[in-house]
């Protein structure tokens, strides 16, 4: 038992993928598509396991990043001593094999090693583990003698490992069928040595190594193909003026950053021609690609030019010392500075080289562990990276309350993502380096594979194999680097970034009046309490804020994550898809990899590619930025005043004279709050508008690109982009910048719905369509001002909901119109159709609930139904009754209800809303109305919450049956345990709630205690929560989140059944959530898809097939009597007297009578 | 009016058996949370008195003396207080009703002299309402009268709550009365406090101490303080967290009197409490407070490192100070913790001369 454990114990901490010990654990993702079929029994891991590893590095999965990071430095006697250290907590794993052949690959690529104490350190190593060696490895002791032994010799050691092979049963094809490790030279070479008879092989196995071929039809065959592949590279010129082309037209930006590509595009042959040629992609894209691969490669370096470049245009420029006006020119300094730190560093480091043992707390050995992981990359890299990385955590907006609270970054948040900035770049590196040895293995065989029709099939065949392996092989995992590693190096990175980052300051000295400057540090590392706890912040000069937020033209744009240029990669596989030198993983998850066992299973059974197909059609979709809105926002920004969601470059501040020897120190208490309000706005102001300059700038950059977002999803199957910051899921602003790049003509209805989507912006919604392009028409004067005079006339723009989308649809209105033929104008805006209440749809239908599905326009309605109006209606009478009984608190609220008072809180209702938020929500809508005394409102707010929740469930009352089915049930889940565990005496709760989504997309709830641990950095001390999958769940917290999230799996698979029908059809398609858009002229056929879709998603019996799947899943789980006591669950007579019983899944609440199909006709389901 | 002497109050009237949760302070909600605090009270008038004898501190008070005294309970500290002073008025705040009939009783004895208000005297809008029904009124000292005394006209008392209360209300009273705020706005307003264990050792601590915190640099900076009441075990707590005791061990206030430990006078949980004096200096025009407060703050963040390494606290760029304050006379190789009172101002002053200081750090103006 104990070592099965270990065993399990380090597959988890390994990311292996397959989990499957004697029954432990399973992993299940099948979807119950019938009620017959097999369910895998899910077991949660023990807790217990988790103190059975008490390594000196404390964490397993440290370990083996050390060691990745060690065989990638070259530094084999450490990485071989812990690779013996893995070896025993792994014993009979044949996951093991990938590491050991990862180091043997290394060893010998590099050279310097002596042949028989290579086989000794691995015989040892195996022997700690317990395995006997595969093929793999024999053909590495194969290649070494190949290499270290004189011909002369007669080769004495690779006799023996051949004997020593066949003594094992083996047999030596095998090894020489390794082509991965051994060429067709080396393997011919082998067969001559070994004297094995040629006639004993197989033809394929005599094409596989290289022999020439017999059958000449076939030969001429592929000849052809050959000569088609070939014929492919010579398109590349062809293209290639239109390529410089585009260079030159393109936005300053890119083009800085494309520099490298610019210097190739002279000699096509330097092109990336072998990787184009190979992809699945048009032959007109094989130029962007290159363009998309080269600008994933070199960003780095690009962006080091960039910054060389205008500090060397500055020092021309400015006379004999560089000004600091231009930003880019500061970081420059900063880089030159930085990298020398890095490299006084990493010598500083070899001086720990031989002291192996981590052990945290002992800062000599702390920074041992930290030296193979920095030398992964150049100190170039990692002096560009963690600039880039600083200055994008100060000048992009991840979480408004963050930057109100601090006016920096959290350290805790840095020292991360610096780390993994790292991490990324050197994955990066790999991915191009197992690439180019990839394709060199091709190449030296090409000619020889194009004219061998069987070689080609086999080197096709496993080139596939490659593609497709995941597992087994090794390969360096996503976020592989514990956070552990990521916080250390980080912060070694960002205590001499500190260091590094200087800055002159001009101003007047006080005393004698003079012009002066000063350098001093740009970021000081502070303390601040943060909800009572002491946190480290990074905090930036104002100064340096102001420059980076005054300038529209610096260069900040973060070199990973942007928009792609050509259609991102399919989505084949979890981890493949998107970028082509990062890898992304299909979900996103934080730190908890659980899930991603669970879609790797799914993936290799084939179940989700309905998924990846939908993912890739979104990616698909290619945008531009819109010129119209972007020369606007541009005159916004360059005029430097706030405007709409646009900050004012300078905030006035206004506040009054502080009261100082107050009477009452009440008075100094809220002249403080004041002050603080008013800094904290106006840092906000200052972070916003770099976050708007960085979006603004990216769009810059890419003004006449066409461009791509590739997508991933949260653990719930939520789509978003993963290009961060602009892309159409952001807010108004984003959205306002991006247009379809493919127009489509407006058509016969193409300018109606365009002013149905005008009026929707400006929350004119709940009207029927023809009074919504009544809106528009009755407005048209107004459209044309707004079109002509965006920024001199009335701006009417203005006054929508969402302004900058708004002046995009008036935009193309206005010349559609006035092109006199709207219906061959060629429209680029895409139109929004959204879903009423999405949420409360989906539970509608669930329960065929006919009054709730009537509210929610389920069901075809003249006008479109307002949910919110009927739930204040149903408010406000209430409130009328009460108040007759003479209640005070309803008579006072009866005329302060309306539609705007309920609305956030019905619509976060159905995504799980407690009371407190509803009663904050409700606070806030009341404050805004400004006849409410202050010490009334948490009253009045208390009492609103009750009145609204029970409106809600009267109006929805199927709704809140199955919302709280599924709570239930997933409640009693968290608290049961298999039955065989109950015998061992495990009481911690352990099992998450999992489902399986229509089109097969694995969820568990990630919600679960997991501990904190303190890592000592150079900086500060940070707290970082160990993502355990063996830590105990937090039953509240996942059935709590269980409808919710439930729903958001439902309404993202919607979505992805629409986008596979708008593929199909030939639709544009895109969306954020629940809300879909496309081209005007496609609007109506959109329309009827999603409503096919949705009806097609429901009609899938999808409450039994959750109830089924439960059962199956918990099958023999027990819980306590207590619980089920309190559940009313059946307890069996047997059962009375017994603490556990076994958990039985509760009978769905009952069905009302709405037929589904009325959705097809109804006409404001999505408006 | 004649003058006559409150009996002296024995431990059968004042245990704690004979009120019902007689240490529950019914404290002003903020939040759900504030539950009633526990205020312990002094029962043993002997100590009370022989402390005010030996403070000689009827010399430095007018007949026109106001005493207002916060949470009195059984009224133990208010007789010794009133048969001590002999106050023209003594204003007794009291919110918890298990002790309004004893202290009305003690009342009717003083003609007037003493008067219970039943409010809540940890809410500061008590205070001002005092002042707007004139039921304190008091003169306001001018600027040359606070350089020459403390004011002799007001004193206020408290027995404090134990915890985090206790804690909140003495640095907020230390802060107030550094600031001029609060009965501070009428001068150099002196304040006795009984003060428990864990505020004690907070306010207590002076340079060299580990635990060093705001409220003990601004009570050393702006304020004369005596010990009147301690015991060996608060002593005891003290240096524990001194480091090096020779050098710092003088800087700590003795007590005047010290009762054995295992004397037991306050209920209904004794914690080792302490009597405090606290008596505002003269107030320091050339200092700005609110940037003391943040040097101070930012400091002390990070105690026990080094002043020269953690200047940056005050913001980017800060550790350019170093060379004004080593030559101010201020050693930057110390840290935070053994830096004296007059070492922040030292700092204060020169942070507040430096042309780069950060305007969106807490200031008097953004």
């Amino acid at each position: 038992m104990f070592s099965q454990r270990q065993l399990q114990r380090c597959l988890l901490r390994t990311r292996f993928c397959r989990v499957n010990v004697r029954g432990r654990r399973l992993i299940q993702t099948e979807s119950l598509q019938s009620a017959e079929e097999n369910v895998n029994v899910y077991k949660p891991i023990l807790p217990s396991k988790k103190y059975e590893f008490k390594i000196n590095t404390d964490q397993k999965s440290e370990m083996v990043s050390l060691y990745e990071a060690c065989v990638f430095t070259n530094d084999f006697v450490r990485s071989a001593q812990l690779l013996g250290r893995i070896a025993g907590y792994n014993a009979m794993d044949e996951n093991m094999y990938p590491y050991i052949e990862l180091y043997l690959r290394h060893l010998i690529n590099s050279g310097s090693f002596t042949l028989d104490s290579m086989i000794r350190t691995t015989r040892a190593i195996l022997k700690k583990s317990k395995l006997p060696g595969n093929s793999t490895i024999y053909a590495y002791y194969f290649q070494a003698a190949l290499l270290k032994e004189a011909e002369e010799s007669g080769y004495p050691v690779l006799h023996r490992m051949a004997v020593e092979w066949r003594y094992r049963k083996g047999r030596v094809v095998d090894i020489l069928s390794q082509t991965s490790v051994l060429n067709s030279e080396q393997i011919q070479k082998i067969i001559r040595i070994l004297n094995i008879p040629l006639e004993s092989l197989s033809s394929n196995q005599l094409a596989l190594f290289g022999f020439q071929p017999s059958n000449l039809a076939e030969k001429d065959t592929v000849r052809n193909t050959a000569e088609e592949e070939e014929s492919q590279p010579k398109a590349v010129p062809a293209t290639e003026h239109v390529y410089i082309d585009k260079i030159k037209s393109k936005g300053m930006r890119l083009s800085a950053l494309l520099k490298s590509l610019n210097n190739i595009s002279v000699s096509p042959e330097n092109l990336p021609v072998d990787e184009v040629s190979l992809e699945k992609v048009p032959s007109s894209e094989l130029v962007n690609l290159a363009r998309q691969k080269l600008l994933e490669k070199s960003a780095v370096a690009s962006a080091i030019d960039l910054w060389k470049a205008e500090y060397e245009d500055t020092f021309h420029r400015g006379g004999a010392l560089p000004k600091n006006k231009e930003a880019s020119a500061l970081f420059y300094q900063w880089y030159t500075e930085l990298k020398e730190m890095f490299n006084q560093e990493n010598k500083r480091l070899d001086a720990f080289y031989h002291r192996i043992e981590t052990n945290a707390g002992n800062p000599y050995i702390a920074e041992g562990f930290c030296g193979p992981f920095l030398k992964l990359l150049k100190t170039e890299k990692l002096a560009a990276l963690t600039i880039i990385e600083v200055i994008r955590s100060i000048s992009s907006i991840s979480s408004q309350e963050e930057v109100e609270e601090t006016h920096g970054v959290l350290i805790s948040r840095l020292t991360d993502a610096v780390g993994r900035s790292f991490e990324r770049e050197f994955l990066s590196e790999r991915i191009q380096v197992e690439e180019r040895e990839g394709k060199l293995r091709i190449r030296d065989n090409l000619k020889y594979v194009f004219n061998n029709p069987r070689a080609f099939r086999a080197a096709v065949k496993e080139l596939r194999r490659n593609a497709d392996e995941n597992d087994g092989k090794w390969k360096h995992a996503l976020e592989s680097w514990p956070r552990y590693v990521t916080t250390k190096i980080g912060a070694i990175a960002v205590s001499l970034f500190l260091q590094a980052a200087k800055m002159d300051i001009k101003f007047k000295r006080p005393d004698t009046g003079d012009n002066t400057k000063e350098s001093v540090f740009a970021f000081a590392h502070t303390y601040q309490y943060i909800h009572g706890r002491k946190s480290g912040v990074l905090r930036p000069r104002v100064e340096l804020l102001k420059l980076i937020a005054s300038e529209f033209q610096n260069p900040l744009i973060h070199p990973q994550m942007l928009p792609m240029l050509v259609r991102p990669k399919p989505w084949v596989q979890w981890d493949k898809g998107g970028y082509y030198y990062s890898r992304e993983s299909i979900i996103r998850l934080k730190g908890c990899t659980e899930q991603l066992d669970y879609v790797k299973e799914a993936s290799r059974k084939g179940h989700l590619k309905k998924v990846y197909n939908a993912l890739s059609a979104l990616g698909d979709v290619d945008w531009r930025v819109n010129r119209f809105t972007f020369d606007v926002i541009v005159k916004i920004w360059n005029l430097g005043e706030g405007m709409l969601s646009i900050p004012p470059k300078n905030v006035e501040v206004n506040l009054p004279p502080y009261p100082k020897q107050a009477l009452n120190p009440n008075d100094r208490v809220a002249w403080y709050s004041l002050r603080d309000k008013l800094s904290r706005e106006k840092a906000t102001a200052h972070s916003q508008r770099c976050d708007f300059n960085y979006k603004l700038e990216i769009a810059n950059s890419y003004l006449n690109e066409r461009f791509y977002f590739p997508h991933n999803m949260d653990f719930r199957g939520r789509v978003y982009p993963i290009s961060a910051h602009l892309h159409h899921v952001n807010n108004d602003f984003c959205r306002g910048l991006l247009e379809f790049a493919e127009g489509k003509p407006l058509g016969p209805n193409g300018l109606s719905w365009l002013k149905v989507h005008l009026a929707n912006l400006f929350g004119i919604s709940k009207v029927d369509y023809a009074s919504r392009q009544k809106f528009v028409d009755d407005n048209i004067e107004q459209v044309f001002d707004s079109y002509d005079h965006p920024l001199e006339g009335r701006k009417w723009w203005t006054s929508a909901e969402d302004p900058f989308q708004a002046l995009a649809a008036i935009a193309e209105i206005a010349r559609a119109t006035r092109s006199g033929n709207p219906e061959n104008y060629v429209c680029h805006v895409p139109v929004q159709q959204d879903g009423t209440c999405n949420g409360l749809q989906h539970y509608a239908a669930l329960g065929r609930d006919p009054d709730g599905a009537h509210e929610v326009n389920l069901s075809p309605n003249d006008r479109p139904k307002d949910v919110y109006d009927a739930v204040a209606k149903i408010v406000i009478s209430r409130l009328e009754q009460e108040s007759a009984k003479g209640d005070e608190l309803a008579t006072a609220l009866k005329d302060k209800i309306d539609r705007s008072v309920v609305k956030p809180t019905v619509m976060t209702n159905v995504y799980g809303v407690t009371y407190v938020g509803a009663k904050n929500q409700i606070i806030s809508q009341l404050e805004k109305r400004g006849d409410i005394p202050k010490d009334m409102l948490n009253n009045y707010s208390s009492y609103l919450t009750k009145m609204v929740f029970r409106a809600l469930r009267a109006l929805f009352e199927r709704a809140h049956e199955i919302q709280d089915w599924l709570s239930t049930c997933s409640y009693l889940i968290s608290n049961s345990l298999p039955a065989e565990y109950i015998k061992e005496g495990h009481k911690d709760k352990l099992t998450p709630t999992i489902w399986t989504t229509p089109l097969g997309f694995p969820i568990i709830q990630p919600y679960r205690n997991f501990k904190k641990r303190q890592v000592q950095t150079n900086l500060q001390s940070v707290c970082i929560e160990d993502r355990d999958r063996v830590a105990s769940v937090e039953p509240r917290k996942q059935a709590a989140a269980f409808p919710p999230n439930f729903v958001h799996s439902l309404d993202a698979t919607h979505l992805f059944m629409t986008c596979l029908k708008a593929k199909e059809a030939k639709i544009t398609f895109a969306s954020v959530h629940d809300s879909y858009w496309t081209h005007a002229c496609d609007v109506e056929q959109l329309g009827s898809l999603l409503r096919q879709a949705f009806v097609e998603l429901h009609s899938q019996k999808i409450m039994e097939k959750l109830r089924n799947e439960f059962r199956k899943r918990y099958k023999n789980f027990m819980i306590s009597k207590d619980i089920a006591r309190r559940y009313d669950l059946f307890i069996s007579s047997e059962d009375a007297d017994k603490k556990w019983v076994p958990l039985k899944i509760p009978l769905l609440p009952s069905q009302g009578t709405f037929d589904l199909t009325k959705v097809l006709e109804s006409k404001y389901f999505f408006s | 009016m004649s003058f006559r002497l409150l009996p002296k109050r024995k431990y059968d009237d004042v245990k704690a058996g004979n009120f019902i949760n007689p240490g529950k302070v019914q404290l002003a909600k903020n939040n759900r949370k504030d539950k009633p605090q526990s205020s312990p009270y002094l029962i043993n008038q002997d100590l009370m008195d022989k402390a005010l004898e030996a403070s000689n501190l009827k010399q430095q008070y007018s007949p026109n003396l106001t005493i207002v005294e916060m949470a009195p309970a059984a009224g133990v500290m208010s007789t010794s207080l009133y048969n001590y002073f002999k106050p023209k008025k003594h204003i007794l705040l009291e919110s918890r009703d298990t002790f309004f009939d004893p202290l009305r009783k003690l009342s009717n004895q003083t003609g007037g002299r003493m008067q219970l208000i039943e409010k809540e005297g940890f809410k500061w809008s008590t205070y001002s309402e005092l002042i707007q029904s004139q039921i304190l009124q008091a003169t306001r000292q001018s600027e040359e009268e606070q350089a020459a005394s403390p004011h002799q006209e007001l004193l206020f008392a408290a027995h404090v709550p134990i915890h985090y209360y206790g804690l909140l209300f003495t640095s907020q009273i230390v802060e107030y009365l550094a600031s001029r705020d609060w009965l501070g706005y009428y001068g150099r307003v002196r304040v006795l406090l009984w003060l428990p264990r864990s505020p004690a050792i907070t306010i207590l601590t002076s340079q060299g101490f580990r635990n060093r915190s705001m409220t003990a640099v601004r009570r050393e900076a702006f304020i004369d303080t005596r010990v009147l009441v301690g015991n060996q075990s608060i002593h005891d707590g003290l240096m524990k967290r001194c480091p090096s005791k020779p050098k710092y061990s003088q800087y700590l206030p003795k007590p005047i009197i010290q009762p054995p430990d295992e004397l037991k006078f306050m209920e209904p949980l004794h914690d080792g409490h302490i009597l405090v004096e606290l008596t505002p200096k003269p107030f320091d025009n050339s200092l700005s407070l609110s940037l003391f407060t943040q040097v101070i703050k930012g400091l002390l963040y990070i105690s026990r490192g080094k002043l020269k390494d953690s200047l940056e606290l005050l913001g980017a760029g800060a550790t350019n100070l170093i060379p004004a304050i080593r030559d101010a006379g201020v050693d930057v190789e110390l840290p935070n913790f053994c830096l004296s009172a007059e070492d922040f101002k030292t700092i204060t002053r020169i942070y507040e001369r430096w042309p780069l200081r950060d305007p969106l750090k807490e200031d008097e103006c953004v």
